[in-house]
């Protein structure tokens, strides 16, 4: 065994219970990974590059020792989002992200509360020192929620260096003494 | 909640199969992104796409408990090559798949490591059959799965790789390593 992931966190806010990804998240996050929401983010996935993208955040976890949250409903396992803390190889700088898989859930907030709990954990936790999140310009919905998350647009923030990633926004988050306060 | 990776470590004669570690990533990424030497693998355009390879590589195993082990030379504990069972999401059937880096070539590493893997598959997964995928043109691919005792069956078009030629693998039966009279999968020490 090669990688000790024993005790990964679980988060709790009012409404929700965020734990790591894991292989019981894959069958939904590839269905959610063919469909049109993600569009902003180099969707719709293929069958196949939405199971491996789906896999690879396991091994996120792995590898980094932290990554994406499954957001829950409280009292359920059943993942209806992703949050938290994304640092694949190639990002010059942390992210957080998000995403609620299942529209019928969209509109409650939850990805909002999702978001202020990991984000206080990766700063709390993992010691980060500052956070952005990288968001498509027509993405709407996103930029108000970072900017609900008190996040600013960093025009100076490099981009990782990936194709077809020219135009995205890097929307900086408030500092950890601004946000763990 | 805890996300346990069983990953085991086997060895032949010439090497250690184990699980990946962060530190291998370096020569998964010199490989997958060369494609002199990856093309019949699946080449990855950039160290990012290798690296999220890589990480799949991990979730795969956490999903089906079992994927790539990286494979390590024993006397010197340096990574080789890759090999073991490949089950994604549009995949035919589970294979048996195997590479080695560059200059680890023509000394029957692969050879060794895959046949290890398809054991460990038939004896501790209980697997009854294994095929291997192979890209048309991939004359040393064929080989090997040749000298592994496996032959083509058909021809399809793989979801990730276009056309490949399917090879089907011996039984564990008729490599003399099947399942006990009780139906349970052969410890193997």
């Amino acid at each position: 065994m090669s990688f000790h992931l024993s005790g990964t966190p679980v988060l709790e806010t009012d409404r929700l219970t965020l734990r790591a990804m894991g292989p019981q998240d894959v069958e939904a996050g590839t269905a959610y990974l063919m469909t049109e929401r993600t569009v902003h983010m180099g969707g719709p996935y293929s069958a196949h590059d939405a199971w491996t993208h789906s896999c690879h955040l396991i091994g996120h976890w792995a590898v980094r020792g932290y990554g994406l949250f499954a957001v829950c409903l409280k009292g359920t396992d059943r993942v209806i989002g992703d949050s938290g803390p994304f640092r694949p190889h190639g990002w010059p700088e942390p992210e957080i992200g998000w995403g609620i898989w299942d529209p019928a859930l969209e509109g409650n907030g939850y990805a909002h509360e999702a978001a202020l709990a990991t984000r206080r954990w990766a700063y709390d936790s993992l010691g980060w020192s500052t956070a952005v999140s990288y968001i498509d310009p027509d993405n709407d919905r996103s930029i108000a929620l970072a900017e609900r998350l008190g996040c600013v647009l960093d025009r100076d923030a490099p981009l990782p260096d990936l194709p077809d990633w020219e135009g995205t926004r890097v929307y900086r988050h408030p500092a950890p003494a601004e946000v763990l306060a | 909640m805890t996300l346990s990776l069983h990953i085991p470590r086997l060895e032949t004669p010439r090497l250690i199969l184990r699980g990946p570690e962060p530190a291998d990533f370096d020569s998964y990424a010199a490989f997958l992104t060369e494609p002199k030497r990856s093309w019949g693998f699946g080449t990855e355009e950039d160290r990012p796409k290798a690296w999220r390879w890589f990480a799949c590589n991990i979730g795969h195993w956490a999903l089906h408990g079992y994927g790539y082990f990286t494979v390590e030379v024993k006397e010197t504990g340096q990574p080789c090559g890759i090999a073991g069972i490949w089950n994604p999401e549009g995949w035919p059937e589970p294979e048996v798949g195997y590479v080695v880096f560059d200059g680890y070539e023509g000394r029957g590493i692969a050879f060794e490591a895959a046949t290890r893997a398809r054991e460990w598959a038939y004896t501790e997964l209980g697997f009854t059959t294994l095929t291997s995928n192979i890209v048309p043109g991939n004359a040393r691919s064929v080989a090997l799965a040749e000298r592994m005792g496996a032959w083509y069956e058909r021809s399809y078009r793989n979801v990730q790789m276009g056309e490949e030629m399917l090879y089907r693998h011996p039984g564990p039966e008729a490599l003399g390593i099947g399942s006990d009279a009780d139906g349970s999968p052969e410890a193997y020490a």
